[in-house]
């Protein structure tokens, strides 16, 4: 079940622009938990199911306002979410990072 | 995936009460959706469009099917004293575990029992084995008993078996029974003068849904796909004896198109497997 509102925002910016679910799955969500949400946001009026693909309503649109407003969201990054997965733990000013070099010898 | 794509599949999930079972490895949705990243765009459709045809009867739901069945079973033969039930098995299957013997336990229980009223006037004699058929009188039946059958093969091989061990038992006194039937089964049985009951008859997923050049279409797209099946047997292709089956019972018939079975090596996880 998708809970997290992070990622809640990033389903309705996806639907609302056309998108796969290729960001969702590289969370770790299977299709099954993605379908159940959306029949979710469908139950809430958020999203409308039609031919050709998914719709974001004016509700859901407002929906995604609320949250983005929430989370403390301004200017594109209401539009566009950043790709959590890579997203890592800031690091001690005083750690130094030493990246993995290959031998090649 | 698109969006669409998992919206489509979804709402026939929600159509036909099935379980989405997100916490299962095992989910069919899952499964089919997983089963759809190998194909390409038409072919996805074409697959989404059969599988709202396709019918899947578990065998929770056995009971509730054999019931109907078998309330117009008796009302058709109102004089019926005793009803010999068989399963429906033919001579080289008799010593295997067969789907017909979990129809034939159902009769033995008794949830069907009590839930069909004409059953109080009708002694049901419930039998493991075709040979221990005692001969008929009057006002007695024998019925053959199974979940699912197909082309009708198996069904002429398990009448002739009985015949063979009780030459003396009439055509009409004969009922076959089955859950699901395919229509050229029910064709084949009626035209060899068998009095056939059932609740769900089944055509052809494509070639009795389409025409002319979609059909044409349509069929090559399956084909397609199958041809990229590994070592799947040539008599399987699009079902066996091309059936172009769509259901499940609680196990998949070899009738049912095989992309919604083939496990080649359990490499694929089809969502409906046998």
């Amino acid at each position: 079940m998708i809970e997290n509102k992070e990622h809640i925002i990033l389903v309705l910016q996806l639907i609302n622009s056309n998108g796969n679910t290729s960001f969702l799955e590289a969370l770790g969500y299977d299709f099954a938990q993605i379908a159940k949400f959306l029949g979710i946001l469908r139950k809430k009026k958020y999203v409308d199911f039609i031919k050709g693909g998914l719709k974001l309503t004016s509700l859901g649109k407002q929906y995604l306002d609320e949250l983005n407003t929430e989370l403390n969201r301004k200017g594109v990054s209401r539009y566009i979410s950043p790709l959590l997965q890579y997203k890592i733990e800031k690091s001690n000013k005083f750690e130094i990072y030493l990246p993995i070099v290959k031998n090649k010898g | 995936m698109e969006f669409e794509t998992i919206g489509r599949v979804f709402e026939i999930f929600e159509k036909k009460n099935w379980e989405l079972d997100e916490e299962l490895e095992t989910s069919k949705f899952k499964l089919f959706c997983n089963m759809l990243l190998r194909l390409e765009k038409e072919e996805v459709d074409l697959m989404i469009e059969l599988l709202e045809d396709f019918i899947h009867i578990d065998g929770d739901k056995y009971n509730n099917e054999i019931i109907k069945i078998l309330n117009r079973f008796l009302e058709q033969n109102s004089k019926l004293q005793t009803l010999f039930v068989l399963p429906l098995i033919s001579e080289r299957d008799k010593e295997k575990n067969k789907s017909a013997h979990v129809i034939l336990y159902k009769f033995k229980g008794t949830t069907v029992k009590y839930k069909v009223p004409g059953l109080k006037n009708v002694s049901l004699s419930v039998l493991d084995k075709t040979e221990i058929l005692p001969l008929l009188r009057d006002n007695q039946m024998v019925i053959l008993v199974d979940d699912f059958i197909g082309t009708g093969d198996t069904s002429v091989e398990a009448i002739e078996y009985l015949m063979k061990l009780h030459p003396h038992l009439e055509k009409n006194k004969i009922g076959i029974f089955s859950i699901v039937i395919q229509q050229n089964g029910l064709d084949y049985l009626t035209k060899l003068g068998f009095n056939v009951f059932y609740s769900i008859v089944i055509g052809r997923g494509i070639s009795d849904k389409y025409f002319d050049v979609e059909k044409k279409n349509k069929l090559n797209v399956m084909k397609n796909v199958e041809d990229r099946m590994k070592k799947l047997k040539p008599e399987y292709r699009l079902g066996y004896k091309q059936s172009e089956g769509l259901v499940c019972m609680e196990r998949t018939p070899n009738n049912t198109f095989p992309i919604f079975w083939y496990d080649y090596k359990s490499k694929y996880n089809p969502p409906f497997p046998r």
